[in-house]
């Protein structure tokens, strides 16, 4: 058997649909093209911060907490710095946050719960008890606990938001790989002489994705959101980093000064709201899924 | 099913270990000396041989100079003697201190659970029934915002408009400066004023607790009605809702009759898991308004690094999770006439 003609063998029986996963992702209706649009818009500003936007860590400490005016559009925050500016550079952090947990937990979880899905018996007892006992925290206080003992960084908050997380993924994806595996075409993937790493990685898991996919998306919004709700605690990045979260901590001590309190919040609220309106897309996608 | 239950029972002294060992050893990620950090907040010792006896009575007490298994041995042993060790802000045992602050917030939370379920499960029966219409598409659409919101942001907005603007809610803290607090019973202040026939006490506590009520229940509200509405919509298009309207039943016995018996049934285990999200709402709203239990406690004692109130905070909050959880279980058993004849058989 080579391995060309096994290649082959599993592109026939588990085709990839790459034309059709594009045409099923189109948004329809309106509240999933505002959703694309806003992510589109906000990602573009996000990663043009340089070009739009006045230097976030400039402090002009005798205009503090000016409102809006030509120089600062959103106005200046308590030490003077540009609020528009700290927005857009917050949204930077925000948005690694949120990727960068989801690379990490989904990558952890999918390969744990994959090895325990597939493995079976007493290995996949024992791992999914592991599982069980993550899963019994509420996920944001194994993050707090954690965040708090590495230090606020933004390396350590994605560690800390990804090791309550992946447990989520890998009870998914184990659940997935139990059904996947007593496909036929796994079977004769066995049979044409895969061994257990190559039908797993190959055959099982590439099958296994579709519930993920929804969860996927949506999860960047509350990983950001997590990351946020860490930063308002202290527990997130560090004093001079803008961060949503930690500049509306320190918006709390000046309530009378609206938009510095108001906006990073409608920045949380529209990007996160952008991803859950869009997130109808995926989930529609994988409910015409035939292959799932 | 009875198999079910009892492996749920069987395993959360289990899960309850497992979660002591994951607190444990993230408490001991932080790279500081213990000993140091204890001491470093208490002054230097009068001499040498003082200070050997206080790193001796430590060490006595948490073998911080034993190998890591027989100090998580060490801390089993305090923990389930109910000693968590000293809060380094507060400067007392995290028991005593977990002990003040519990019942403002178990008020809290019930406030609010009451106020999601109130609130959310008719609105999910109300959108469903509307589906596909202006009011589910407004449903929808404000739902989703509600989801996406941080929660510590939109208190902050509210208790600033509400508060500071309209001057409906009431100010932070349980009750009015000048309202004298009832005797102290439960340290819960409306059931301890209700015990002391203080009905002034109880109306002004009433009115600081309904601002965070509202807002957490709210939150979590839409949060359930997004079920009830996704399985109120599963269950009107099932046969047996098919075959309830074509016998001619009127549409709200259809609806509450037929289709809710049904759709509730996922909202108990829901509710087991908002829990969870009810309590990290409680942190950081409990901050916002001022209200004196275990989230304030737990922003202080983040904000301060203070990891033995912390881990004590966890584990009470993750304890409180597991025990609703099972509760949910157990009530499922019992709601769910399938599973429940399944249990007899």
């Amino acid at each position: 058997m080579t391995a060309g003609r096994l290649r082959r063998l599993e592109e026939a029986v588990a085709p990839t649909r790459f034309a059709t996963t594009m045409e099923s992702l189109r948004p329809r209706t309106f509240l999933e093209f505002y959703g694309v649009g806003v992510i589109v818009v906000m990602v573009t500003a996000i990663a043009a911060a340089p070009l739009i936007a006045p230097d976030p860590f400039a402090q002009d400490l005798p205009s503090a907490l000016a409102g809006s005016s030509a120089d600062h559009w959103l106005g200046t925050d308590n030490l003077g710095r540009d609020l528009w500016s700290r927005i857009l550079y917050g949204g930077r952090v925000s948005v690694v946050i949120g990727v960068f947990v989801l690379l990490t937990a989904g990558a952890v979880g999918v390969l744990y719960g994959a090895v325990s899905g597939y493995a079976g018996g007493m290995v996949d007892a024992v791992m999914m008890r592991i599982v069980d006992i993550f899963l019994s925290f509420p996920s944001i206080m194994l993050a707090l606990l954690i965040s708090a003992a590495l230090g606020p960084t933004i390396r350590n908050v994605i560690i800390a938001i990804a090791a309550a997380w992946w447990p989520v993924y890998a009870r998914l994806i184990r659940g997935q790989v139990i059904v996947v595996k007593e496909r036929e075409f796994v079977t004769a993937s066995r049979a044409l002489g895969a061994g257990p790493m190559r039908n797993l990685l190959w055959t099982v898991l590439p099958n296994s994705f579709g519930v993920m996919k929804t969860i996927f998306v949506l999860d960047i919004g509350y990983a950001i959101l997590a990351g946020s709700t860490l930063g308002f605690l202290g527990l997130g990045v560090s004093a001079p980093t803008p961060e949503w979260g930690y500049m509306i901590r320190e918006a709390l001590q000046y309530p009378t000064h609206w938009w510095f309190i108001l906006s990073p919040g409608l920045a949380l609220l529209l990007f996160v709201s952008a991803i859950n309106f869009a997130g109808g897309i995926v989930t529609r996608s994988v409910h015409e899924d035939p292959g799932r | 099913m009875r198999w079910f239950v009892l492996r749920r029972l069987a395993l959360a002294p289990l899960v309850l270990l497992g979660m002591t060992c994951i607190t444990f050893f993230v408490s001991q990620l932080i790279p500081i000396d213990p000993v140091a950090a204890y001491l470093g907040g208490r002054g230097a010792a009068q001499s040498d041989a003082a200070e050997q006896a206080i790193i001796d009575a430590l060490n006595a007490r948490w073998g911080w100079d034993k190998p890591i298994p027989e100090r998580y041995w060490i801390y089993l042993t305090n923990l389930l003697q109910g000693d968590m060790g000293e809060s380094s802000h507060s400067a007392r045992a995290v028991s005593t201190d977990l002990a003040n602050v519990l019942p403002p917030t178990i008020e809290l939370v019930v406030a609010a659970l009451v106020v999601a379920l109130v609130f959310g499960i008719p609105l999910g029966v109300f959108a469903a029934a509307r589906r596909g219409g202006v009011w589910d598409a407004l449903f929808k659409v404000v739902s989703t915002l509600a989801i996406s919101v941080p929660v510590f942001w939109l208190a902050i907005v509210g208790f600033m408009v509400f508060y500071g603007r309209l001057g409906w809610a009431a100010g932070p803290g349980q009750l009015d400066i000048f309202t004298r607090p009832p005797p102290e019973v439960t340290g819960m202040v409306t059931v301890d004023s209700i015990l002391a026939g203080r009905w002034d006490a109880l109306f002004d506590t009433l009115h600081h607790l309904a601002f965070p009520a509202l807002v957490l229940g709210l939150v979590i509200g839409f949060y359930f009605a997004r079920v009830v509405r996704s399985e109120m919509v599963d269950a009107l298009e099932s046969d047996y809702v098919r075959t309830a309207r074509g016998k001619g039943l009127r549409r709200r016995l259809v609806l509450y009759r037929h289709a809710f018996r049904n759709a509730v049934i996922p909202v108990i285990t829901l509710s087991g898991l908002a829990f969870g999200s009810l309590l990290t709402g409680i942190i950081v709203v409990e901050r916002v308004v001022g209200w004196p239990g275990l989230g304030q406690y737990a922003f202080t004692a983040a904000t301060r690094l203070d990891l033995n109130a912390l881990s004590g905070v966890v584990l009470v909050i993750s304890l409180a999770y597991v025990l609703a959880n099972l509760t949910v279980d157990l009530l499922y058993t019992v709601a769910d006439p399938r599973v429940r004849d399944g249990m007899r058989s």
